[in-house]
């Protein structure tokens, strides 16, 4: 073990990081976009305007993401440029975490190698610098396992556990690290502080949160996802065809073979292990859950980096690795981003007068600064369908009822990305004026009222 | 060499070749080879590839689709069954070559995982399993190399002439060989494979003899000038197929392996032959614009060499033999997930149901205008200057043309509009718009992504 790393190789290592963390940052707010992270966003200005998730609005998630990007936005306002700066700021944390373990445990070429396998892996940048839970969790978890092979138990938990508050999939991780830290009553402690927030809404509206958290992923997950074991099985497989995948997924079972002897590279695939078996059970699931299991499977590979001697495999893969990321970006180049809906934010706040009532997706409500009518906070909570006097205590509006909204044309502006939508509502004979925005988008107002 | 080593070996192999002769005969089709069918269907008809129909390929895999025609019948499966088994015999050659000469302990597993990485290659699987040439250039390639470095060098000298008698793709082959004859051999080696390789391009030179004006054309001037029309984004198009290894399973495992190979073996003679082989061949191929993934199935013999020989030297650091084994069951691994994504992709089965339709609707003396594949199922003739759908974009003055026995679109499109023809078929919905096929017939069926038009409005 090179537990005494010199001063020149934590410079160079730290250059490495600063590089990976400015690629992450001018990635972050040219590129980076996913659908998905529209509700996250509006749940924090949600949260900014005095709203509690659970108790006022649906929302699927454990809190603690949604309440750091409202803090976020309280400090530098509505938006999704410093959100997404952080989260790339957290990847590139994480990144630095686990490459400055490596270094203390081996040798400068194979913390760099190691630096480049994780930080430009494609899906880790896709997903690590957006503000959905991918950049926090991975920077916590890495922080757990450091703390939880330094020793220092206190902080093991209080990260283990704040994972698990930003994102459930961060769980089976904190799970495995407090079965390795069982006799430090300290872990446990932690871990119940940071998991405060979570606590605090099961305390507070206990009905909600479970049903938010647990019930809808067990009972209303798979509805309209008829075809979710061919997706499932095309995602856990997708390794066998991506380049990068391959490269991370093979040196971390070679890493686990040979590095069996070592109790941190144990203590790892036992944690990658849970890890990805339980994403693997969230159906439908998706390869951006597995970044959760990254910080660990790059430990895992950094024990079969070390046994390849000299300077060039790591200079292989980091030369591979950017070769890769670069020709993945330049084919996605040109894919939905917020600079696609740009046009359409300005539609909808040029034909949106105050006080008109707004059906819109949730970057829409974000970026056009409209709070979205009760029970459209989060556009996937319509496909839960139950009957009214249910569905209002937990927020949810059923797409029977939000269909008949429509068509009752009780909605002002009418912005949709979905072009099956405004087929199947017939919206163009519902509103007087309509505008197509790009391929894909379309917004609608004046509505034909009788 | 033990029987059981043989055996294991032999048995690998013929599972391979029990995978490729099934995916050959279900899922196997590459829409390029309906007019390398439709061609050896005219050769088996009487015709001559250059002299009677254009033909921007040299001939010697038409020639031999002839041949397996004549003894099997029209169509696609006896064609497929030989290119699976010209597939198969590549890998028995490359795996035996890899177990002759790797150290004992391990080469049963080195052997195994050559096979794999050749005959479990999905793109090989793609389209070395179709009519076209790259079965018998994988064949004749590999042979050439074994006879080169293990003689006589005569024959090296056929199989290399061969190959590029049966597809230009090969051509750098007979160069390297050549070259490496020069430094390595001695004069009488050097003569001997000359002779040899212009034995092999008799058919080239045949042609070349008795329609040479349309033979420099078709197989030099069509590629040079011709190519690119109708592809004018071939740039971004060649970027992406260059680099198509970097998001690929089987393509990154296989660059790691070989690059590792070419440093690891530099000092071992076949792997330096191979390392020349493989990268006059990336050279070469990258520079055919528009270039496609499926060239570069003729350098995997060698590029399987490389691999196993990063395998050898592996094993002679760390005496494992799982890593070999590893490759082999990844590359298979691989190959399913890819199957199974690919298993609603257009085949042969979709097109026959086509070919019914055309057969059903078609009138004894209609002229037909469809798609090679088409013309071979149904067992029409097609029209002058129709047998190869890519030479309408010939544009050239009518005299010049007719020479060339190419109908270039303008004229294509003005028989079309004068309801020359009785049946159209197209699997290409951007021409049947163009064409206002809807309106010039009366009646038309969608089948998949293919349309067949009959009753001629006018008429």
């Amino acid at each position: 073990m090179n537990s005494n790393p010199t001063k020149r190789d934590r410079v160079i290592l730290g250059a490495v990081c600063a590089t990976i963390a400015a690629a992450l940052l001018v990635y972050s707010q040219t590129e980076a976009f996913a659908w998905d992270e529209g509700f996250h966003l509006l749940a924090a200005r949600l949260i900014l305007a005095g709203k509690r998730p659970y108790a006022d609005f649906l929302f699927a998630q454990t809190p603690l993401n949604a309440y750091w990007n409202a803090l976020i936005m309280r400090l530098t306002g509505v938006g999704w440029r410093i959100p997404q700066a952080m989260a790339a700021l957290e990847t590139a944390g994480a990144v630095w975490l686990i490459s400055s373990y490596v270094l203390r445990r081996s040798r400068l070429p194979v913390a760099i190698g190691l630096a480049f396998l994780i930080g430009l892996n494609d899906v880790v940048v896709w997903y690590g610098c957006i503000p959905q839970s991918y950049g926090l969790c991975m920077l916590l978890s890495a922080a757990a396992f450091r703390f939880t092979v330094g020793e220092r138990a206190l902080f093991a938990g209080l990260a283990s556990g704040a994972a698990a508050s930003a994102s459930l999939l961060a769980a089976p991780s904190g799970a495995v690290l407090f079965i390795r830290m069982w006799r430090r009553p300290a872990f446990l402690a932690g871990a119940l502080l940071a998991l405060s927030p979570v606590l605090w809404a099961l305390a507070t509206t206990p009905r909600q949160f479970v049903f938010d958290v647990v019930g809808f992923h067990v009972n209303y997950r798979q509805v309209q996802w008829s075809g979710w074991v061919a997706h499932d099985a095309g995602v856990l497989t997708s390794w066998l065809d991506s380049g990068t995948g391959l490269i991370l997924v093979g040196l971390a079972i070679a890493g686990i073979w040979v590095g069996r002897s070592r109790p941190d590279v144990r203590l790892c695939a036992w944690v990658a292990c849970v890890a990805s078996a339980y994403v693997a059970t969230a159906h439908p699931t998706f390869p951006q859950y597995f970044t959760v299991a990254v910080p660990f499977a790059a430990v895992l590979a950094s024990a079969a980096l070390e046994k390849v001697s000299g300077r060039w495999p790591a200079a292989a893969i980091a030369m591979l690795m950017v070769a890769a990321l670069a020709r993945e970006i330049w084919q996605e180049h040109g894919d939905f981003s917020w600079g696609t809906l740009a046009p359409v934010i300005a539609k909808v706040k040029q034909v949106a007068t105050p006080g008109a009532r707004v059906l819109a997706d949730e970057h829409i409500y974000l970026m056009a600064g409209i709070m979205p009518p009760e029970g459209l906070e989060w556009s996937s909570g319509h496909k839960i369908e139950m009957p009214l006097d249910q569905a209002r205590p937990l927020h949810v509006l059923p797409q029977s009822e939000l269909d008949k909204q429509i068509k009752n044309r009780m909605f002002d502006v009418l912005e949709t990305c979905e072009e099956s939508d405004v087929k199947r509502l017939v919206l163009r004979a519902l509103y007087k004026n309509t505008e197509q925005i790009g391929d894909d988008c379309f917004v609608f107002w004046n509505p034909n009222r009788p | 060499m033990k029987r059981r080593e043989f055996a294991m070996v032999g048995a690998a192999v013929a599972a391979i070749t029990a995978l490729l002769l099934v995916y050959s005969q279900t899922r196997g089709f590459g829409w390029d080879e309906g007019f390398h069918l439709l061609a050896a269907r005219l050769i088996d008809a009487g015709k001559r590839p250059y002299a009677d129909f254009i033909f921007a390929q040299t001939p010697l895999n038409a020639l031999w689709n002839a041949l397996i025609i004549r003894v099997t019948g029209l169509g696609w499966h006896g064609p497929h069954v030989a290119s699976a088994l010209e597939s198969a015999a590549t890998v028995w050659l490359v795996a035996d070559f890899v177990l002759r000469r790797a150290p004992v302990p391990a080469r049963v597993w080195l052997a195994i995982a050559a096979a794999a990485l050749i005959g479990l290659n999905q793109v090989a699987v793609n389209y070395a399993t179709t009519s076209q040439a790259y079965g018998l250039s994988m064949l004749l390639g590999v042979a050439a190399f074994r006879f080169c470095l293990e003689g006589p060098v005569l024959l090296a000298g056929i199989a290399a002439g061969a190959a590029a008698s049966a597809s230009l793709l090969t051509a750098p082959l007979g160069i390297v060989l050549f070259l490496w004859l020069i430094f390595r051999g001695g004069v009488r080696r050097v003569a001997a494979y000359v002779a040899g390789v212009l034995v092999g391009l008799v058919p080239v030179l045949w042609y070349l003899a008795i329609a040479p004006k349309q033979f420099w054309f078709d197989v030099v001037g069509f590629h040079l000038y011709y190519r690119q029309v109708d592809w004018s984004g071939w740039f971004l198009h060649d970027l992406e197929v260059l680099t198509g290894w970097l998001d690929s399973g089987q393509g990154m495992l296989m660059f790691v392996l070989v690059a590792a190979g070419v440093v690891m073996g530099r000092k071992r003679r076949e792997i330096a032959l191979c390392s020349w082989l493989v990268a006059a061949y990336c050279l070469y191929l990258s520079t055919t614009h528009p270039t496609f993934a499926q060239y570069f199935t003729v350098a995997l013999p060698f590029a399987a060499i490389l691999a196993a020989g990063c395998l050898q030297e592996l094993y002679e650091r760390y005496p494992r033999r799982w890593p070999a084994a590893l490759v082999a069951g990844l590359m298979a691994a691989m190959l399913a997930r890819t199957v199974w994504q690919q298993a609603a992709n257009m085949s042969w089965a979709n097109l026959e149901t086509v070919a019914s339709e055309v057969r059903r609707v078609i009138h004894p003396g209609d002229k037909l205008y469809a798609d090679e594949h088409i013309y071979v199922l149904t067992g029409a003739m097609p029209p002058p200057g129709m047998e190869w759908g890519s030479s309408h974009k010939i544009a050239m003055p009518a005299d010049q043309a007719r020479m060339y026995h190419v109908l270039p679109q303008a004229e294509l499109d003005k028989q079309v509009k004068r309801g020359d023809f009785g049946v159209i078929e197209s699997c290409d919905e951007d021409e049947v718009k163009r064409l206002g096929l809807s309106d010039l017939y009366g009646q038309s069926k969608q089948i998949g992504d293919c349309f067949v038009f009959h009753e001629l409005k006018s008429h």
